[in-house]
């Protein structure tokens, strides 16, 4: 693949939820005890070592009250307001990118960061049954009782969003 | 002084506008696009003082939109905000004339430390 993953990527996951978001995100040991059947947020961008097949996806995972949480937080939202569906995708989006776009800056040999998608999947069971690729790295954070993984996954498929860096 | 965001997320493009009013410029006049194409188009049609553009978009990419106004000649300050901040994207950024790269995630005073050079 060409690219050196013997990485921690922990510190870029939780800058950005400290900077971004302020929150003091703890590092979970092991995975917390989720709701299998919560409606839950997806968010991947794709890093390539070249043109065409994507090598890795950083993919970060969560219950949809964590993704409310992340946009809120993002947004400048108050705890009552409501917040349209779109504004949910494109905040936990931002998130996502910025997350990835850090951890693509410490993989030599990683040329191109896809745009990120956002999707929501009816369950936490069926999110976790469909990782998109073999973890090569995994981890929990959490922090006031939202949880969110990261991951990062090698993959062999074409990017769904082509990006253009650098 | 006319400030241009940039961002294919309407959430940075907000979080872009409040840091800037924390960092103490938000007395600037502020407008936003959300592509580099829109922003193009804009950059023609309202002429802003200075450009904060993400780097990866679609429709046309921040590199490639600073690339199109150096190609005509147009001389308006130009600075990414960009969740990549290799040297090589620095690199490449200042090649086609950009001043400023900030990396995402900020804050206000990294904002303050980058901008107050180029905004008066």
């Amino acid at each position: 693949m060409g690219m050196d993953l013997d990485l921690d990527f922990r510190s870029p996951a939780e800058e950005a939820c400290a900077v971004m978001l302020g929150w003091d995100a703890t590092h979970l040991a092991a995975p917390p005890a989720t709701d299998a059947e919560a409606p839950s947020f997806r968010g991947e961008v794709s890093i390539a070592s070249s043109e065409g097949e994507a090598d890795l996806v950083v993919a970060i995972d969560c219950p949809r009250e964590t993704a409310v949480a992340v946009a809120r937080a993002l947004l400048g939202a108050d705890e009552d307001e409501e917040l349209p569906p779109e504004d949910i995708q494109d905040a936990f989006g931002e998130l996502v990118n910025v997350i990835g776009g850090n951890i693509k800056g410490l993989i030599v040999g990683a040329v191109r960061l896809s745009i990120p998608s956002v999707q929501l999947i009816r369950s936490w069971r069926q999110l976790d049954a469909d990782l998109p690729g073999h973890p090569v790295f995994q981890m929990w954070l959490e922090h006031e009782g939202h949880h969110l993984r990261i991951s990062v996954l090698a993959t062999t498929r074409k990017p769904k969003n082509k990006g253009a860096t650098p | 002084m006319k400030i241009l965001i940039v961002d294919d997320s309407r959430a940075m493009r907000m979080i872009v506008r409040r840091t800037l009013r924390q960092a103490g410029y938000g007395q600037h006049d502020i407008e936003e696009a959300a592509n580099g194409r829109e922003g193009y188009e804009q950059i023609q049609s309202t002429k802003p003082d200075l450009v904060l553009c993400d780097w990866n978009m679609p429709e046309m990419t921040g590199i490639e939109l600073l690339q199109k106004l150096k190609d005509e000649g147009h001389g308006v300050k130009f600075g990414f905000v960009t969740s990549e901040s290799t040297d090589e994207m620095r690199a490449r950024a200042n090649e086609a004339g950009g001043l400023i790269l900030i990396a995402k995630p900020f804050t206000p005073d990294s904002f303050k430390g980058a901008l107050a050079p180029h905004i008066s």
